[in-house]
């Protein structure tokens, strides 16, 4: 049976707080229900070498990245390639804003990843910053899932119901 | 471009892993079935553009980026609260 497009895939449903954001792995936080007994620090991945195997799109050639925390208090992080100059994403957990974001992950990215629950996941959203009109916006369609064990990662397309553009409710 | 002529039912083979069927044809529409790993990612290509060009809009470099962490609403202490109640109890919405 062909795979269609239009073909529905099994979920693996992301939802605050069942997927990790990733500063909490980084700063080896616990969540506030303390759901995840199993939340293992990710201290020692900070600055670590992410795997994206087939690079993300627009920037193919990029196949690592580091994700760093430039300053201890921001909401934002940095997510740098180390295979192309001058590409660097500013990002954030993306229910640190948008608590009620929730996709399905495609069993295709699940099976990629290797991931079995959501909980194993890092999951960032790429951050564009207008400072002339002091506006930001997280791509909620696109986001970075990472598995938080074997650090490899994928920009993942969801559907066309999630906002390319979701205005961050803050001002920059 | 390798341009092929096929009928509804017939496909073309890419690689080793990937077959593309002509399902049905309809005045301007054709319905294409897909046959690849799961792993591999398909993608209508105006969404694949999209997502390029929206990377395109948010990259920037390193120092920049870093710059942006540093300063941006949340730095200094004064980070966006965490969403103060757990939503995994919460039945999922309908899709």
């Amino acid at each position: 049976m062909p795979r269609g497009l239009d073909g529905a895939t099994p979920p693996l449903r992301y939802a605050w707080p069942s997927a990790r954001g990733h500063r909490t792995a980084i700063d080896g936080e616990t969540m506030p229900d303390a759901a995840h007994g199993d939340a293992s620090t990710m201290e020692a991945h900070h600055d670590a070498v992410l795997s994206f195997d087939e690079g993300i799109p627009g920037f193919r050639e990029s196949r690592r990245f580091r994700l760093t925390q430039p300053h201890a208090e921001s909401a934002f992080q940095v997510l740098e390639s180390l295979d192309e100059d001058g590409v660097a994403l500013l990002v954030t957990e993306p229910w640190l804003f948008f608590p009620d974001y929730t996709f399905d992950l495609p069993e295709g990215d699940r099976e990629a990843l290797a991931l079995e629950r959501p909980e194993d996941a890092i999951v960032v959203c790429a951050i564009t910053v207008d400072g002339t009109a002091r506006t930001a916006w997280a791509n909620l369609r696109a986001p970075f899932v990472l598995n938080a064990q074997s650090l490899r990662g994928r920009q993942v397309v969801l559907d066309d119901e999630q906002p390319l553009r979701a205005t961050l409710p803050i001002e920059w | 471009m390798l341009v092929l002529t096929r009928r509804p039912g017939e496909s073309v083979v890419v690689g080793h892993e990937v077959t593309i069927t002509v399902l049905e044809v309809r005045q301007d529409q054709v319905r294409i079935g897909v046959d690849a790993p799961r792993s591999v990612t398909i993608h209508r290509q105006e969404v694949y553009d999209q997502i390029v060009r929206e990377n395109a809009g948010a990259v920037t470099s390193a120092d920049a980026a870093r710059k942006l962490a540093e300063q941006g609403p949340g730095a200094g202490g004064r980070p966006p609260p965490r969403p103060g109640t757990p939503r995994g109890d919460k039945p999922p919405p309908d899709q």
